[in-house]
């Protein structure tokens, strides 16, 4: 008899309703999507965009400019542009998977309830990240991308001009956002690693961002140096307002370069052809960005070092530069050069007498009255103040200078390669026969 | 005690009243060699009186008069004994495996003979496994039966084994069979977390794991003195019936149990071995560390890591003991303080020789209602890589008892206690060999101390940093890697079951069964400070915590229907149940030295990862024979799984299969004495993996691939993320795989059957496999889960068993084993060609649609049509190349070679005589490939044998040639212009320099082709002489048996592979098989093994 009881009870479990399995079926560990919070997102999407571009983006631009050398393994073929395809799905993957997903989710949640602060910065994160993608590889997805959980899992590629204008949009936008007088239910606040979700700052972030777009295009173009100037003018007024993300303490909150330097050990600081410029210079920055005597990182290197997106220094630099590209005097430019430079080593931390010293001595910090000769020096003094920043190759590109000694034959290169995943599973719309040199990106001319 | 003994012999008393015609008959079952049949069973024809032989295969039994007696045991041919005599009775049952008599025990318990069953079985019985007292239950089965593949990870105490029957039916689940222990389910998983790979996503059958430990698959953690046979399911018309879990095939495993009718039998069995490494790479010996031919040494920066130095012989010490060498610096021959020449040292004196030692002891016996069995087992080894040890404790007791003529219940646990320390292997800046064999045979690890491994002096510099060869970053020295990293894993478990059947009526009997199985297993992996992995020091403690339930209730009808047609019919309803819970807690930075404890770490994280599923199914099993000749078998099961969406998540599989013994229609003659010819059908799925049918929000992590990046919380930030570079979009329309599959196969036996012949040809097609496809990261995602491949397997495998020899007092059996497998990966996903398995980005194991599962993937040599590996190499005929005069390497990768053999063999030899037995195993693997990554990595650094000729001249065979600007091939003509095409062969004589061993002939910067190797061997897999005490001695030592066997396990390999046993694999028992990265070395093992009785 108590057997057939038992028999009962298993047909009861097994006849139980559709939940008796659904519900085993559920992941424990994730959160259900309703709990989820923009200032679990902001985070997630700050860290990555930070790790990526002062990992695998810093690395790309500061071999291919001499600002280091690799020595080892992958770093040293880069070192000589021997680059595969594989190489790049990491950078490529933290663009679009790590960063600009998440800060999709994020976008659309802030706009779907309202958290109008959220959304701004969004969007100007949206923005800063895409310019990088642009600026390293020119056409990318955009329009259709990031709609894997809705099916599409093969994006057609944006032109790089036009994702120019899109990114202006997004700026434009989420300056707009932030200065909505209603910031939402819920607003940002130590969640924002980079800003602690004050809205003027990001605000001059936009403006920041919107100052490159127009740079970028300004060679023989007085306009857009016009356009950079204003730009300038309602961004940084001093090193305070800097865009970037600070690391942690610990090892797993730990800077890409320290992890880069603990880990692999492949990079040499001291074999490079800025450091030997900086010699020549007698330059007071260097001692405090490299440790010359064990080849180490210094300032860039410790543990929680930031990752610098936009300094004030850049848009002095810039501002000089587009002085003098939309026709403005040597004069101006030169104050502006020279407050650039002082800037920046205000920041690094040399003394006042050591920065007097140097702009006394030195002859090229003085701009002259021929315009090549002067955004060659304005670039030369930018190249080290953007040092180990992703942008420096972008100046380089636009200005070739400083002058630098290809490491073998075909030249520096001129853009990124699309990776070896985007070929294999998107080929369709993937642009074929891309080279370190071609197509360069729209504005690199 | 003596309660229940009054009791029983009451019981007895009565039990005689009632059958006043019984006599009682005793004696003893033995098999053809007079060893002892433990657990024989005696049944009397026609009723259901029964008794079981002790271990002794002594018996005693109460029978009616005139009756008939069956006697039977698994692997021999039941006798009838029509007449019974006066006892003691000395009853020899012929045997083994050689008959097709023999009753298999088949899915959900069902005992059938085999020759009434449709599909390939095979039993492997007690007396085939122990022979070399490894302990590891799952390569014990190594060779002993066809179809079935075992690879030993390694020969590190506790690594996992492999284990696979036919082929793989799918490309990222799971390939290996169901285990089951006395009918109940029991885990086979790989729980392991690689701080140094990609952490919980390595773990299981899609693991990629390339660095960390040889990880452990939980079905090593039987005790084989345990087991009483393993019988293989090999396809799925045999598993149908078990479902979703034996997708694969199985593994039957039913473990000894007590004799009824039996006073208590104590046994014992002792073994102890020692262990050596068996094969190594080979190394050179001539030349010094250093670069371009001139000696560098460990501080004298980054041309110290090479050992491409000046020749040894034309270097001296100083004698100066430094902290680096205790005969001082190395200087030149002119160098006026120059003292003792310098030498080559031999870095395998790492390897020491292991021991273990494995003893068991059992108790046994029972009264005529009841059983039972205790025993006590431990395995104690001592590895060859100083300080890895494993211990395992496994106790057992089961029982049974007849409560009335109706009603019988059973049931059994197992507990089991394992204690492991395993080294680092692998691609991993703190694996052992990877440290070991890219040391310069001029440096010294272990300093020219006697006891290195203890004495700090070797590893640690008086600076307190790690003293290694290259003075600084680069791989650890080994003896830091064992003292310095650690790593530590305990088990605890118990699986068991519990069983009642009642005989509801004479033709019908209820049973049910319910089985559990709970492990939890801790590891605990740090690094020390200064450790090349983790310089800041690491601590990762992780915990596995499993259980699963089984229930099985089964109601089963026999009846015969005609007096030719009797036919029996089971219905049952199977529920599962599994919950895994894993935590992982992470400390990093620490902060005082040689301190390995999470108190140390500066900072934490940590994580958990669970996972629930439950199944039930319904089964029904019909069988039916025909005049005992034609057996017709017919199985369904319907199964609902969690795992799959509601819509799908119920689905029905079925099988048929029909075996005709013709030789019963009168096929039978002198030389032809036994014929069955065998068909079957079958329909098996798969489930899901849990949580896919989701994309879920999961704690935000961030890295760069050289990196191991962030981990959340940030400076107090928590972080979630719905995509990342490695996140799954979720599918909800996910449905099972399914595998239809045919067999078709003979038995035969010849001359009395000392020559049998079992054979199978089987095909079988899984389609809507379930895959985790990579998707472009544009989408926001890596990959998303999918039922898309479709996989065939066809094969076909022979068993030959013959007697060559049988007189009163010799015997010689002679056994083959053939198998051969065709696999093809017909096709993955739309659009996706390649799965990547398993490996590196230059060194990697894949799927490929249109190739068999399997295979390795990566560049090539330029060739004059660079799409055809047949067509001859290009060499480079630019003069001002380095590599002028040398093969071209391609960046074009292409499938260079297949990890499966074309075929596996073994032959089996029993030779007895008298008492003495003497037994050898050969092994066969003929084929198949490896990535001899290891190779190439000592290539590049020079430490290698085959760099031992640097420097000599040589004509590379093949045509003079280029690639052009436009990556066509061309090559320059006699004027020296450029022409499209090749030219014609080579004549330029190159040399083999470093240049070219560092870029051209190795796998490590140069081409993945260069390091391909034939993984095929003939192999001694065992070799053993024992001598059985005859039983007069024994009488009067007071004993039941004594014995003594010396063994062998691997004493002899033949193989062209040159690096470790090929029998190897970096990504331990995962689907990648055949990677080769500085895996840990495989063993070889002389021991002796005592068996006693009383």
């Amino acid at each position: 008899m108590k057997y057939t009881y038992l028999l009962l009870i298993l047909l009861a479990a097994s006849a139980c309703k559709k939940s008796f399995y659904t519900d085993v079926n559920i992941n424990p560990n994730a959160p259900s999507p309703n709990s989820i919070v923009p200032s679990v997102l902001l985070p997630s999407v700050e860290g990555a965009l930070a790790y990526m571009q002062g990992g695998d983006l810093s690395r790309f631009s500061a071999l291919n400019l001499q600002q280091v050398t690799g020595n080892a393994r992958q770093a040293q073929a880069f070192s000589q542009y021997t680059y595969t395809l594989q190489d790049f799905d990491a950078a490529w993957g933290n663009i679009y998977a790590d960063v600009l997903e998440n800060n999709e989710v994020l976008l659309q949640m802030a706009d779907a309830k309202g958290y109008h602060a959220y959304s701004g910065i969004a969007r100007i994160l949206k923005a800063y990240t895409m310019q990088l993608a642009v600026d390293n590889w020119g056409s990318v997805p955009y329009s259709n991308a990031l709609l894997g959980n809705s099916g599409n899992l093969k994006p057609a590629f944006d032109n790089d001009r036009k994702l120019y204008d899109t990114i202006a949009k997004l700026t434009t936008d989420g300056i707009a956002q932030l200065n909505n007088t209603d910031r939402g239910v819920l607003t940002p606040s130590d969640d924002d690693a980079v800003y602690g979700g004050k809205a003027g700052l990001w605000i001059k972030f936009a403006h920041a961002i919107r100052a490159r777009l127009f740079l970028h295009q300004s060679k023989g173009n007085a306009a857009m140096a016009a356009g950079a100037l204003g730009e300038i003018n309602q961004s940084f007024t001093s090193n305070a307002d800097n865009a970037q993300y600070v690391f942690g303490n610990t090892e797993t909150s730990a800077n890409p370069w320290y992890q880069f330097n603990e880990q692999r050990t492949d990079i040499s600081f001291n074999n490079a052809t800025m450091v030997d410029v900086m010699t020549i210079l007698r330059d007071p920055r260097l001692p405090i960005l490299i440790d010359t005597a064990n080849d180490g990182l210094l300032y860039y290197g410790v543990i929680n070092a930031p990752v610098e997106f936009i300094t004030y220094d850049e848009l002095l630099f810039a501002g000089a530069e587009a002085t003098l590209r939309n026709g403005g005097t040597t004069a101006a430019a030169n104050v502006l050069y020279q407050k650039a430079i002082k800037s920046n080593m205000q920041k690094l931390g040399v003394k006042d007498a050591d920065i007097d010293t140097y702009i006394a001595l030195i002859e090229s910090l003085t701009l002259t009255n021929d315009v090549d000769q002067s955004i060659k020096l304005i670039a030369t003094q930018e190249y080290f103040a953007l040092y180990l920043n992703p942008e420096a190759w972008t100046l380089w590109r636009r200005t070739n200078s400083p002058t630098l000694t290809p490491a073998t034959g075909a030249g520096i290169p001129r853009r990124l390669l699309y990776p070896q995943s985007e070929y294999s599973y998107n080929k369709a719309n993937t642009p074929a026969s891309v080279t370190l040199y071609s197509p360069r990106i729209f504005w690199d001319n | 005690m003596r309660k229940f003994l009054s009791a029983t012999l009451a019981c007895l008393i009565l039990a005689s009243i009632a059958n006043a015609q019984t006599q009682e008959v005793t004696g003893k079952i033995v098999d053809s060699t007079g060893a002892p049949i433990s657990g024989a069973t005696l049944k009397v024809k026609g009723s259901k009186t029964g008794a079981s032989a002790a271990p002794d295969g002594s018996f005693k039994i109460k029978i009616p008069h005139g009756s008939t007696l069956i006697v039977s045991s698994i692997g021999f041919t039941p006798q009838e004994i029509a007449s019974v005599g006066n006892s003691p009775l000395m009853i020899t049952l012929n045997g083994s495996n050689r008959t097709m008599n023999e009753v298999v025990v088949t899915a959900i318990g069902i005992s059938r003979e085999k020759r009434e069953l449709g599909s390939a079985t095979q039993t492997i019985t007690a007396d085939q496994l122990n022979r070399t007292g490894s302990g590891n239950p799952l390569s014990e089965l190594n060779g002993k039966a066809s179809g079935l593949t075992v690879v030993n990870s390694s020969g590190d105490p506790g690594a996992g084994t492999y284990i696979r029957l036919r082929g793989v039916t799918s490309i990222t689940g799971n390939n290996q069979p169901l285990m089951v222990v006395d009918g109940v389910p029991i885990d086979n998983s790989i729980n392991t977390y690689d701080p140094t790979g990609a952490g919980i996503l390595a773990s299981g059958a899609n693991g990629n794991l390339t660095g960390g430990t040889q990880p452990t698959n939980r079905g090593v953690d039987l005790n084989p003195n345990d087991i009483e046979s393993v019988t293989l399911l090999k396809g799925p018309a045999a598993t149908a019936l078990y479902g979703i879990q034996a997708a694969s095939g199985a593994l039957i495993i039913t473990t000894k149990r007590g004799g009824t009718g039996q006073g208590p039998v104590i046994s014992f069995n002792s073994s102890t071995s020692i262990d050596h490494t068996n094969k190594l790479p080979e190394r050179q010996n001539i030349y010094s560390q250093g670069d371009n031919g001139k000696y560098f040494g460990p501080t004298d920066g980054s041309s110290s890591k090479f050992t491409w130095g000046a020749r040894i012989d034309t270097l001296f010490r100083n004698g100066v003991a430094d902290a680096y060498d205790p005969n001082g610096k190395i200087v030149g021959a002119s160098d006026p303080t120059k003292k003792t020449r310098a030498v080559a040292y031999d870095p395998y004196k790492f390897f020491r020789t292991g021991l273990t030692y494995n003893n068991n002891i059992a108790l046994s016996g029972g009264n005529s209602k009841t059983a039972y069995r205790m025993s006590l087992g431990n395995l104690h080894q001592l590895g060859v890589i100083p300080q890895t040890k494993y211990d395992k404790t496994t106790f057992n007791i089961n029982g049974q008892a007849t409560l009335s003529s109706r009603f019988t219940i059973s049931g059994g646990i197992n507990f089991i206690r394992g204690d492991n320390d395993k080294a680092q292997q692998g691609s991993n800046t703190s694996g052992v060999m990877l440290g070991l064999l890219r040391t310069p045979t001029t440096f010294d690890n272990s300093n020219g101390l006697s006891d290195p491994v203890n004495n700090p002096a070797s590893y640690v510099l008086p600076n307190g940093k790690e003293r290694d060869y290259r003075g600084g970053p680069g791989y650890d020295n080994p003896y830091w890697t064992v003292n310095r990293v650690i790593f530590h894993e305990d088990l605890l478990r118990a699986f068991g079951y519990g069983q009642a059947s009642y005989q509801l009526l004479d033709w019908i009997t209820i049973a049910y069964k319910l089985g559990g199985d709970i492990y939890s297993q801790n590891d605990k992996n740090a690094y020390d400070i200064g450790s090349n992995i983790a310089p800041a020091g690491a601590v990762h403690l992780s915990n596995f915590y499993n259980q699963q339930y089984n229930s099985d209730i089964t109601v089963s009808l026999k009846k015969n229907l005609t007096s030719d047609l009797s036919s029996s019919l089971l219905v049952g309803h199977n529920y599962f149940t599994l919950n895994q819970h894993t935590k992982l807690s992470h400390g990093t930075g620490l902060t005082l030295p040689d301190f390995l404890d999470m108190a140390n770490a500066q900072s934490y994280t940590n994580q958990e990862f669970d996972s629930r599923k439950r199944s039930s199914a319904f089964y029904a099993e019909g069988h039916l024979s025909w005049k005992d000749m034609l057996f017709l078998t017919l199985t369904g099961r319907r199964e609902t799984s969690s795992t799959l969406p509601a819509k799908n998540n119920s689905f029905f599989y079925p099988s048929a299969s029909l075996a005709w013994e013709f030789y019963k229609a009168g096929g039978a003659n002198t030389v032809l004495s036994y014929g069955k010819l065998r068909t079957s059908f079958a329909q098996v799925g798969k489930d899901a993996p849990t949580h896919s049918l989701e994309t879920y929000y999961l704690p935000s992590a961030v890295s760069d691939g050289f990196t191991t990046g962030l981990v959340y919380p940030i400076n107090g930030n928590t972080g979630y993320q719905f995509g990342s570079s490695v996140a799954i979009i979720g599918n909800p329309n996910l449905k099972a795989e399914k595998t239809s599959s045919f067999e078709f196969g003979t038995d035969l036996g010849f001359w009395k059957n000392r020559v049998s012949l079992n054979a199978t040809l089987y095909y079988s097609r899984s389609s809507d496999v379930i895959l985790t496809v990579p998707v472009a990261f544009t989408s926001g995602f890596a990959a998303e889960l999918l039922n898309a491949a479709v996989i065939t397997n066809k094969g076909l495998e022979i068993t030959l068993n013959t007697t060559p020899l049988r007189s009163n007092n010799w015997r010689w059996d002679l056994n083959f084993n053939w198998a051969r497998n065709i696999n093809l990966v017909k096709s993955l996903a739309p659009g996706v060609d390649r799965v990547l398995l398993a490996g590196f980005t230059n060194g990697e194991v894949d799927a490929l649609a249109g190739k068999p599962f399997g295979v390795i993937y990566g560049t090539t040599y330029v060739r004059s049509n660079p799409t055809d590996l047949k067509s001859p190499l290009l060499i480079n005929d630019r003069k001002g190349d380095d590599g002028y005069g040398m093969p071209i390497v391609s960046n074009q990768s292409m499938a260079l070679g297949q990890i499966d053999p074309d075929w596996t063999a073994s032959v089996i030899n029993n030779l007895t005589f008298k008492g003495f037995t003497l037994g050898v195993q050969v092994d066969i693997r003929h084929g198949g490939n490896l990535w001899d990554g290891t190779r190439g990595a000592m290539t590049y650094f020079g430490t290698s044998q085959l760099t031992a000729n640097r420097g000599q001249a040589t004509t590379f065979k093949g045509v003079a040639g280029h690639l052009n600007d436009n990556g066509d091939v061309a090559h320059f003509d006699a004027a020296g212009n450029e022409t499209l095409k090749p030219g014609g062969p080579n004549t330029v004589a190159s040399s083999l320099n470093e240049f070219y061993y560092q870029n051209i002939g190795n796998s490590f910067i140069g081409p993945i082709e260069a390091n391909i190797e034939n993984s095929g061997f003939v192999r001694i897999r065992q070799a053993s002489l024992g001598y059985q005490l005859p039983a007069s001695v024994l009488k009067n030592m007071h004993l039941r048996s004594l014995s003594l066997t010396i063994f062998a396990n691997n004493p002899a390999l033949w193989t062209k592979y040159k690096g470790v046993d090929p029998e190897t694999s970096l990504a331990g028992p995962a689907n990648g098989q055949g990677l080769d990265y500085f895996n840990n070395p495989g063993i070889r093992s002389y021991g002796v093994r005592l068996g006693l009785s009383l």
